[in-house]
């Protein structure tokens, strides 16, 4: 691991040990910290921020919210991590991008990104944007 | 029960047994008695659907987990597997290559573990009705001998395929498959969902929507939720099956029996019958399965048909299965997604899979619990690891026709969703525990169908191959 990052991560765990942790099950940290992950790789789109946010709050509904999970995302956030090289944040966008209209609207940057509501396989219009019912295969 | 003894008894109602009864039935006259017992349920395409879409339904509880059925020892490994009508053909992903013959001849060819009984000659008109039967999409040129069509025409390509393809020939393919590339008297086209377990669209074949009769035969009885433990045998016939029913214990007589559950439980009944062929539950297995992600620039990887687009075949055959293992490359386009601008679908995804040996090191045996076998997996040959480590020096020189930027290799998947050996296939009782007809060599009475026959692993998914053998056995044999 880089110095860089090696410090940059103890440092928040040592910051984390100082706060009560009951502070963070009030605390919004999860979702702060998935917003910017996805607004920080997607900067380029127009993304709805009340669209982030409600795709935020379905993404992590199902999901633990506590003190082990929220300092997971704060150190994916501060360590440098991205859709890269973490799982995680590599989900995190992969269904945000599935749970738009982006791929609907075939990849066109200049139209807003807007959140239609949690990608499903079995409910979502488009389940797979690799198909050629979106798309032929063209060279871009 | 309808009677006291029945011509045929049938466990399970998966590929195996399905394709059996299939072939039974249409060589056999209209006064035999058939009776299936079935371990799990009826549980339609349409109810799964359902539940799948967020309903709860009471046929939910027909979903058993593989890993409440047996006892696995190796928490790193999985072995996922379904119970009910239909088996296994309600959760595969309808991947329907054949084997390569070489598949048949590995000792012969090179030096490594046992040749079947049997040639890819032999079962080559059986593929031919099983694809039938399955309407299998796929192209006109395949790195295997074929005769004829495919019953539905292949899968579009994408971009990166059609690369490949004007470089490799017929040794990268649009990949013959049971999901539909149009629409036929009983299922839908595929949709390219990559979600296949249960298809979102009714495109891949089951039992189920595969508009066989055999199950509405009147010949044929079928009993759910019989889940069978040993057969009784008596001077080497084996004469009853006894299973447990609602808690309460039964047998049934037959003349004729034919195990087509997993090869888990076809092992599992087989011992606590008392079989003691030496190779009984020994070397079973699967392949390994590895991803690996392909950035690719300024290159699309859009537009294909289906999950699996195609197979490649370039670290398939050849002198180095005398030190390393086949590996059959799956290309598909489940979504991994970029998320660079205007990169995001610049990726192709390979899954290798690489055959793996049996070793008896791998064995399934009882346990106290008769109805649920042990699973003992200590781990994968250096055959197939050798193999990882040569596609990993060779993919990138294959791969020169691209617009690589990167590749990235993601951990081993934990399962293939095949379980392969058990019960493998030999000339002899010294080498194996069932003939070329899948009939068991000590008990000539009984067939062992399934994967769980095959003397070797290959590279390739094994539904089609395990259901080809059912037909053929079944035709010898009747």
């Amino acid at each position: 691991m880089q110095r860089r990052k090696f410090l940059l991560l103890t440092g928040v765990s040592v910051g984390m040990v100082a706060i009560p942790p009951s502070l963070y099950f009030l605390s919004p940290d999860i979702k702060r910290f998935a917003e910017k992950l996805i607004e920080k790789e997607l900067s380029y789109l127009k993304l709805d921020k009340q669209g982030v946010s409600s795709y935020i709050n379905d993404y992590f509904g199902r999901s633990r919210n506590d003190v082990i999970s929220n300092m997971k995302w704060k150190l994916l956030y501060y360590g440098g991590y991205n859709s890269y090289n973490s799982n995680k944040i590599n989900d995190l966008l992969k269904y945000y991008l599935l749970s738009t209209d982006f791929f609907l609207n075939r990849m066109d940057t200049t139209k807003p990104v807007n959140y239609l509501g949690m990608f499903d396989h079995y409910k979502s219009a488009i389940p797979n944007p690799f198909s050629y019912l979106l798309l032929p295969n063209l060279k871009q | 029960m309808k009677y006291d003894k029945y011509d045929l008894i049938i466990v399970g109602t998966g590929f195996a047994s399905s394709f059996f009864l299939q072939k039974y039935l249409s060589k056999n006259n209209s006064s035999k008695k058939v009776l299936v017992l079935e371990r799990g349920y009826f549980y339609s395409h349409e109810e799964r659907l359902k539940v799948r879409r967020g309903e709860s339904l009471p046929d939910e509880r027909y979903e058993q987990k593989w890993d409440s059925l047996v006892q696995n020892f190796n928490p790193d490994k999985d072995w996922h597997f379904t119970t009910g009508f239909g088996g296994s053909s309600n959760c595969w992903w309808g991947c329907t290559p054949r084997f390569m013959p070489s598949d048949f001849k590995m000792k012969s060819l090179y030096g490594v573990a046992e040749d079947w009984p049997l040639s890819y000659q032999d079962i080559e008109p059986y593929y031919d009705e099983v694809e039938e039967i399955m309407k299998i999409s796929g192209p006109d040129a395949t790195p295997f001998p074929k005769k004829g069509k495919y019953p539905l025409p292949a899968h579009r390509f994408s971009k990166v395929d059609e690369i490949l393809h004007a470089k490799f020939g017929n040794q990268y393919i649009s990949q013959p498959t049971a999901r539909a590339s149009m629409a036929t008297e009983h299922r839908n086209a595929c949709m390219a969902s990559s979600t296949c377990g249960t298809c979102p669209v009714d495109a891949k074949f089951t039992i189920e929507n595969s508009g066989m009769t055999i199950y509405q035969d009147p010949r044929v009885e079928v009993i759910y939720g019989a889940e069978v433990y040993k057969l009784e045998i008596v001077n080497n016939v084996a004469r009853k099956v006894c299973y447990v029913k609602a808690n309460k214990e039964y047998t049934a007589e037959g003349e004729l029996i034919a195990l087509g559950a997993n090869p888990f439980f076809n092992s599992n009944i087989l011992l606590n019958s008392g079989d003691d062929n030496p190779f009984t539950g020994k070397g079973f297995g699967e392949q390994l399965g590895i991803q690996v992600l392909i950035y690719l620039d300024n290159l699309s990887n859009a537009g294909g048909s289906t999950w699996v687009n195609a197979n490649g075949y370039m670290l398939y055959d050849g002198n180095h299965r005398k030190d390393h293992a086949a590996c059959l490359i799956e290309v598909n386009n489940a979504p991994f997604i970029r998320f660079e601008d205007k990169k995001w679908l610049n990726i192709a995804s390979f899954r290798l899979i690489f055959e793996d040996l049996p070793l008896n090191d791998n064995y399934i045996t009882t346990s106290p619990n008769k109805l649920k076998p042990e699973v003992h997996f200590k781990g994968r040959s250096e055959y197939v690891e050798k193999a990882l480590k040569n596609a990993k020096k060779k993919l990138p020189e294959l791969l020169s026709c691209l617009p690589v930027e990167k590749l990235k290799y993601l951990d081993p998947f934990p399962n293939e969703g095949h379980i392969i050996g058990g019960t493998r296939m030999s000339n002899n009782a010294e080498s194996g525990v069932v003939d070329k007809h899948l009939i068991h060599h000590k008990f000539r009475n009984l067939f062992v169908l399934g994967a769980g026959a095959f003397t070797t692993y290959s590279a390739s998914n094994p539904s089609l191959t395990l259901s080809a053998l059912s037909l053929y056995a079944a035709d010898k044999t009747f």
